[in-house]
């Protein structure tokens, strides 16, 4: 009885040390949306490297895929729990620096350099603050088969009449013209979005009120349903993946995609040599979308210092390069430091993209839009981007709701007028949007 | 005799007194105090596992409460209007009958006649009947999943099936506004049939076999045994499982969100991914909140009238 009583209490006093030692060490939560297991594996690699040079943080990776990252998010702030680092998309990164749930990170943008030393659209800032850095500046690229443009007597598209005449011609029984999605998802709102912008027009105006039901919208919005008239048969279901999926079954003549040779080179390497990739053709006006997965620190952190430390060291030049070595044109990197040293890369990845990342994917975010940044940044009259820097959360709204692509679907596949899919449009996201303003308290 | 001893109280006195005490109050409700403390986590956990969501689920409805705020602001039956005014609400309601009893019909006819036939004597039947259990223990995440890579134009080895059988048909249902519904209800029903056959299989073996011998000498055929004997018998339990699978089919968010999101234009949402949309579309969990409770009260009327067809069933039979 005496030695059981001796081992509990030993017991009880190691694990009491234990757990000492342990409330010592500062823990940073690290929640993120890569599912990607060549980048999980290089976080943690970082992870390992960082705190063996920082003994007294310890870094938790935390997954949610990009579909449920906003869930989890939301989950912890109506449980009042504290979230540290967190890997958002750009419109939530908004809502959250607007509802004052983030903390300022300038420290962290000095200690690399400085605001001048990332690339243009790479800081989310508020009220001259910088609230969340863009890890992904990224831009869709149109990925195109060379072999069967060869054979139809083709040159890749420049426009919007080349792109609707390829993917007419190249449409045979077995191969679609080009992969769209046309799922009620955000993906379908991304890629439309796109020739809404190309077509001079906005969902938002200068001031952010809604802005879509006018001439430039409606054919913007047709444009795109008719397009994915020579989609496979199940766009209609299809989001973000099943596009470049059905382009790597070599279903698809043509597809949008942010990174998409060094998967197709990892996936169906044997496609490499009959695809290439060109710059979105051009509307009326040379646009396209700029991406983001951005890295933020909730202001409630218990541990604001060892996360900001954290966020540090995943953007140092070195860390940069080694993301974008895995995955060169989803993370081309965010200073141009890390840009310098990545033209010196020799990763494998990156071979295969020859002088096309740098000639062709990189300077996609020379005429990038980043709607969140420039709210209102696309002048109807003058057809041109403009740098507004106002911040526009309800971007947010436009992702969430969905409405623009049930607006497409209602044009492709349900036989509405693209007229009154539009007013529809207008009414119902006029109404979200200022649900989401008295939210946001403006 | 001790008891009234006892509450006499204490003798004044005597050498004895200290034999006599009035009782305590623990003496009095030591039973009671120890039950009740033994029925306490049970009682906590309801109450913290369903008492407190519900309450908190009904106290939500009638805020106003975006998801990226903690602040909430109280706006009475607003949220229960705008939800019942939605356009959405009339067409999810239709969908969700037509997905909830659709699929209920479908498994209740296929789980009977499988049920019917593993019943039967023939060789392998434990084999049989265990290999009937597969799509059961399927987790539902990997049974659509599956499902929808078959029925995938890239990769779906169903999609080319149909694509090259001429059949005239959409080879990719989920992509299909006409097809979607069918396609979601068909790997529901493929999902959750052998719940029916182990319900339904386990009321068969209980049936007294002199009912079937008696009905033989009387000349019965096989369709009068089944319709007189066998469905009587399984009346009681058709209602007991068709209530549950209800239940069940109309709170279903996993297969239809993971096939079709809900798409295409709305033909499958249902009214949990219209709960969905409304919170993490809509950023409201009021309105949220709200139709969550009218999912409930729906619920609640039906199961009620499931319990009358119960008893009603239960009276005839007995």
């Amino acid at each position: 009885m005496g030695n059981r009583v001796r081992w509990l209490v030993t017991a009880l006093a190691l694990a009491l040390l234990a757990g000492g030692v342990y409330a010592q060490i500062e823990v940073v939560r690290y929640l993120n949306q890569e599912t990607d297991p060549s980048i999980v594996a290089i976080q943690r690699a970082w992870i390992n490297d960082f705190v063996e040079q920082n003994p007294g943080i310890d870094v938790i990776l935390e997954g949610a895929p990009a579909a449920v990252i906003n869930q989890r998010i939301t989950t912890y702030i109506q449980a009042g729990a504290p979230l540290d680092v967190v890997h958002a998309d750009g419109g939530s990164a908004a809502m959250l620096a607007a509802q004052g749930l983030l903390e300022p990170l300038d420290d962290v943008i000095e200690a690399l350099g400085g605001r001048d030393a990332f690339l243009p659209g790479r800081l989310l800032i508020f009220e001259d603050k910088v609230y969340s850095i863009n890890q992904a500046a990224t831009s869709p690229v149109l990925h195109y088969r060379t072999d069967l443009f060869e054979a139809a007597g083709l040159e890749p598209p420049t426009n919007w009449e080349e792109l609707m005449h390829a993917a007419r011609t190249l449409t045979t029984g077995d191969i679609a013209g080009i992969a769209l999605p046309g799922g009620e998802n955000r993906s379908t709102t991304i890629y439309s979005g796109l020739f809404l912008w190309q077509n001079c027009a906005n969902y938002f105006d200068r001031d952010l009120n809604v802005d879509l039901d006018n001439e430039r919208t409606r054919e913007a919005l047709q444009f795109y349903a008719d397009l994915l008239e020579y989609s496979p048969p199940d766009a209609a279901a299809w989001a973000f993946t099943e596009p470049m999926e059905s382009f790597y079954a070599g279903r698809a003549a043509m597809v949008f995609y942010w990174n998409g040779l060094d998967l197709t080179y990892r996936t169906n390497p044997g496609l490499l040599d009959v695809v290439s990739v060109v710059q979105t053709p051009e509307g009326r006006m040379k646009v396209t979308e700029q991406g983001g997965r951005y890295i933020s620190l909730f202001a409630n952190s218990p541990n604001v210092e060892a996360s900001k430390q954290w966020i540090q060291y995943i953007f140092t030049p070195e860390n940069a390069q080694r993301l974008s070595e895995v995955q060169g044109q989803l993370y081309p990197p965010a200073t141009y430091e890390a840009m310098e040293l990545l033209r010196t890369s020799e990763a494998p990845n990156l071979q295969i993209y020859g002088d096309l990342l740098f000639d062709v994917v990189f300077p996609s975010s020379e005429f990038a839009y980043n709607q969140i940044f420039d709210g209102g940044g696309i002048n109807p009259d003058t057809c041109e981007m403009e740098r507004t820097g106002t911040l526009n959360p309800l971007v947010s709204v436009v992702w969430n709701s969905n409405l623009y692509a049930r607006a497409v679907q209602q044009v492709a596949y349900g036989g509405m007028s693209v007229d009154d899919a539009v007013a529809e449009l207008q009414r119902n996201l006029e109404q979200q949007v200022e649900v989401a303003r008295q939210e946001l308290g403006q | 005799m001790a008891r009234s001893a006892s509450a006499r109280g204490i003798q004044r006195g005597g050498d004895r007194a200290t034999e006599f005490r009035a009782p305590t109050w623990w003496d009095v409700h030591q039973d009671r105090v120890v039950g009740f403390l033994m029925f306490l986590p049970l009682v906590t956990l309801i109450v913290g596992l369903t008492v407190y969501p519900i309450t908190r689920v009904l106290t939500t409805s009638v805020y106003q409460q975006s998801l990226y705020s903690q602040v909430a602001e109280y706006v009475g039956v607003r949220n229960f209007v705008t939800v019942l005014q939605s356009e959405a609400f009339v067409r999810s309601v239709r969908n969700t009958l037509v997905f909830t009893f659709g699929g209920l019909a479908i498994q209740m006819v296929v789980g009977l006649l499988i049920a019917l036939l593993v019943h039967a004597k023939f060789p392998l039947r434990a084999p049989v009947r265990g290999a009937m259990l597969f799509s059961y223990l399927v987790p539902y995440v990997v049974a659509a999943l599956t499902w929808r890579f078959m029925m995938s134009d890239a990769t779906g080895i169903l999609n080319y099936l149909i694509r090259t059988s001429g059949l005239g048909i959409p080879a990719s249902w989920f992509g299909s506004p006409d097809y979607a519904m069918l396609g979601v209800i068909l790997v529901n029903a493929w999902k959750n049939f052998p719940f029916m056959v182990l319900v339904f299989l386990a009321q068969l073996q209980s049936i007294d076999t002199q009912l079937y011998e008696a009905g033989a000498v009387d000349g019965t055929t096989r369709w009068g045994a089944f319709r007189y004997i066998t469905f009587p018998s399984l009346l009681p339990i058709i209602l007991v499982v068709g209530m549950l699978r209800t239940i069940w089919n109309f709170n279903n968010f996993e297969v239809v969100f993971l096939l079709t999101q809900g798409g295409p234009l709305g033909r499958t949402e249902t009214l949990p991914l219209l709960i969905y949309r409304f919170i993490f579309g809509e950023f409201s969990m009021g309105r949220g909140a709200a139709l969550a409770v009218i999912v409930f009260l729906i619920l609640v009327v039906m199961s009620l009238i499931y319990w009358r067809l119960y008893e009603r069933a239960q009276g005839k039979f007995e």
